[in-house]
């Protein structure tokens, strides 16, 4: 199983491929406020090869906002912060926020689909998000990155944890 | 408690502003304010919100 930095590898899904296991956890909270530009809170290595052709990997986040009327937006990238965008969600009346991605392979390393789900943006019903296709190439080194967006520079969102796992068949 | 500089990436979503440096692995919470990042250390005190 991997976990954490200490991943070197191993012999999950018989055919070479890493074992399914926690890439990486924190519950570090990890806060932006002053600013209303997209804002890095975490990034997350993904070793070159481990996320095999049929692969999935899986991001949970979990958040802390105002409730107010400026947009609160949590963003998850795949490919580095320049990266697709496979899950994000405005809130505005909130307290709490919960997005989650399976990042999916297709038969290949470098084709995604990605099904987003999370609470709305206005309360706590879990809601299913439109999916996004990508075209990262998963046989290199990549990263996931963990952004928030504030509408106004006078609020703060925090980040309260995320887990990153990686699934192989 | 540590800062470390933001540095800004522009994306076709807008500017996406990340560290400078890698922050440190045993670290109790993370603030950015725009132009830092405030990395805090087992034994600070974290501002509250």
């Amino acid at each position: 199983m991997l976990r954490g930095s200490s991943y070197t590898g191993g012999g999950g899904g018989g055919i070479g491929l890493p074992a399914s296991g926690v890439l990486k956890q924190s519950a570090v909270p990890a806060s932006v406020t002053g600013t209303v530009s997209e804002t890095t809170l975490a990034t997350i290595a993904i070793p070159a090869g481990a996320d095999g052709p049929n692969g999935l990997t899986r991001v949970t986040t979990k958040w802390t906002i105002p409730s107010n009327a400026n947009t609160k937006t949590p963003r998850i990238r795949l490919g580095g912060v320049s990266g697709t965008v496979v899950a994000t969600v405005s809130h505005t009346t909130n307290t709490t926020a919960f997005l989650q991605v399976d990042i999916e392979n297709r038969g290949a390393t470098n084709s995604q689909f990605s099904q987003p789900r999370g609470n709305r943006g206005t309360d706590t019903v879990m809601t299913v998000f439109a999916p996004v296709a990508s075209a990262v190439d998963m046989s290199v080194a990549q990263s996931v990155v963990i952004s928030g967006q504030l509408g106004s520079a006078g609020d703060t969102m925090t980040l309260e944890s995320y887990t990153v796992e990686l699934l192989n068949p | 408690m540590i800062t470390i500089p933001v540095v800004r990436t522009t994306t076709p979503d807008g500017d996406l502003l990340s560290p400078s440096q890698p922050i440190p692995a045993d670290v109790i919470a993370i603030i950015c304010d725009g132009e830092f990042y405030n990395v805090y250390h087992s034994g600070d005190t974290v501002p509250q919100e």
